[in-house]
């Protein structure tokens, strides 16, 4: 089963930024590890990742430049700047405070 | 739908989804999905090029807050300057500094071969103010006349004819025309500064010096922002608008706009609007409703045509011929890079996502 597309859409900037907080990757990296990292659960499609990549940038979230490794192919490469672990400490604490919130109500939903 | 964004950064994008597709086609035949599968599935996995074009087009189309922030700065700076200019004597500092500031920072991105969106205000308000500082210490400390201000116009023209020369020296298609149109210019001003201000040399002066100056205008903005790979003629036409709002501060102003602090607010709005714009064709749109509505303001503006007119009827037969003529001449000056894009887009094979 895989997030609804809306959700995964909303909560892209959020996903990105924790696969690059790892290290530097390029975007097939970036759709790979996150589906890894969520059992595959997050399958963020390629048309939603490079506009989110490219947006990103442009805020200086993160930082992209091409690199060619020995025998690969040349590969734009994205890398997290301080601006952007910035964001991603400030949505992380967004997120659990959502989170706890949201089990909250559910919790107290569950046994009434 | 095809990827429009600066050549440049077009190249960059479609490098990356390929090298993207690559990746895809790697891993499923890999993973040993037959031959007639590997494509099919590699074009899903990519999703539909429409899609991509649109989202990517929306991504950098749409100019950050940081950016757009950025691109009305020079606009406060005008406003700033024009209620300086009016309750100060002394307005000529902060009119260096700002010039010294937008021309520092214009260069060295124009060094570093980087052409934002806001720079298009930036280097307009850097020239704006260059051209007016020019004419201000020129002017200065004659008591101000008719041949002091024509020949400080015409030795402040001779700066932006330099500054159009050098830029246009870079691109062969553009060295003829700029040698034609600077020498022009220079027969106009040595006829003007060896004659004062007799009939012909106003003539040459205010018709002819003033039209090569904004010919060589448009081109200087063509070959800065849209034959520059990073650059398009959005961004030229909004310089060029820039300009037109920041014309009190030059001598260049065939239109009835760019005198009022109102003036300055339309084509603040306007940048706004164009840079915060999804695709190109709202971007041109803003622009020509600007264009449009700064006549409009210009026109109700004009002193002249209030107090010439007594009848209520011929007021508005001249407000509205006012706009008409204005919009008519702005919009060949302003919008000239949108529409040479134009006509060359149809010669040309646009490149899609493939």
């Amino acid at each position: 089963m895989s997030a609804p597309t809306e959700l995964l859409k909303g909560n892209a900037t959020v996903l990105i930024l924790s696969c690059l907080a790892r290290g530097p990757l390029h975007g097939y990296g970036i759709v790979k590890a996150l589906d890894s990292m969520s059992e595959s659960y997050f399958q963020m499609r390629e048309g939603t990742l490079y506009p989110h990549l490219h947006r990103m940038e442009e805020d200086g979230l993160i930082e992209g430049y091409w690199e060619q490794a020995s025998g690969t192919r040349e590969r734009r490469m994205y890398r997290i700047t301080a601006k952007g672990n910035g964001e991603l400490a400030r949505l992380q604490a967004e997120w659990r405070k959502f989170q706890l919130n949201m089990n909250h109500v559910l919790d107290q939903g569950a046994t009434a | 739908m095809l990827l429009d964004i600066p050549p440049a950064e077009k190249s960059e994008v479609l490098r990356e989804l390929q090298s993207h597709m690559a990746d895809i086609w790697d891993e499923l035949v890999a993973s040993g999905t037959p031959a007639s599968k590997v494509e099919i599935e590699t074009e899903r996995r990519m999703g539909s090029p429409q899609d991509v074009a649109f989202r990517i087009n929306a991504a950098h189309n749409i100019a950050s807050w940081k950016s757009v922030l950025l691109t009305v700065l020079p606009f406060l700076a005008a406003f700033l300057l024009l209620f300086l200019q009016k309750t100060h004597q002394h307005w000529i500092w902060p009119l260096a500094a700002t010039c010294v500031i937008t021309s520092v920072v214009s260069i060295r991105e124009l060094i570093r071969g980087r052409r934002p969106i806001w720079l298009s205000s930036w280097l307009a308000i850097a020239m704006a103010t260059a051209v007016s500082l020019v004419y201000q210490v020129v002017k200065y400390p004659a008591n101000p006349s008719v041949i002091v201000e024509l020949k400080a116009a015409v030795i402040s023209g001779l700066g932006l004819s330099v500054i159009f020369l050098t830029s246009a020296i870079a691109v062969r298609k553009w060295q003829l025309a700029a040698g034609i149109l600077c020498g022009i210019y220079l027969i106009c001003a040595f006829a003007v500064l060896r004659n004062g201000s007799t009939g012909t040399a106003n003539f040459m002066a205010i018709v002819t010096g003033m039209i090569t100056q904004l010919v060589m205008l448009v081109i200087f903005a063509r070959i800065i922002f849209e034959l520059h790979a990073y650059g398009n003629a959005i961004r030229a036409s909004l310089f060029l608008l820039s300009l037109a709002g920041f014309a009190y501060l030059t001598y260049i102003k065939p239109w009835q706009f760019g005198s009022t602090a109102v003036d300055i607010l339309l084509a603040a709005v306007t940048a706004v609007w164009v840079a915060r714009a999804r695709n190109r064709n709202l971007k041109v749109r803003a622009l020509t409703i600007g264009v449009f509505l700064m006549a409009v303001v210009g026109a109700l503006f004009d002193q002249n045509l209030m107090n010439k007119e007594r009848y209520f009827i011929l007021i508005i037969m001249s407000l509205v011929f006012s706009t008409i003529t204005s919009f008519f001449f702005s919009s060949l000056f302003i919008l000239i890079p949108v529409w040479c894009e134009n006509w060359g887009k149809q010669a040309d094979t646009p490149l899609a996502i493939e």
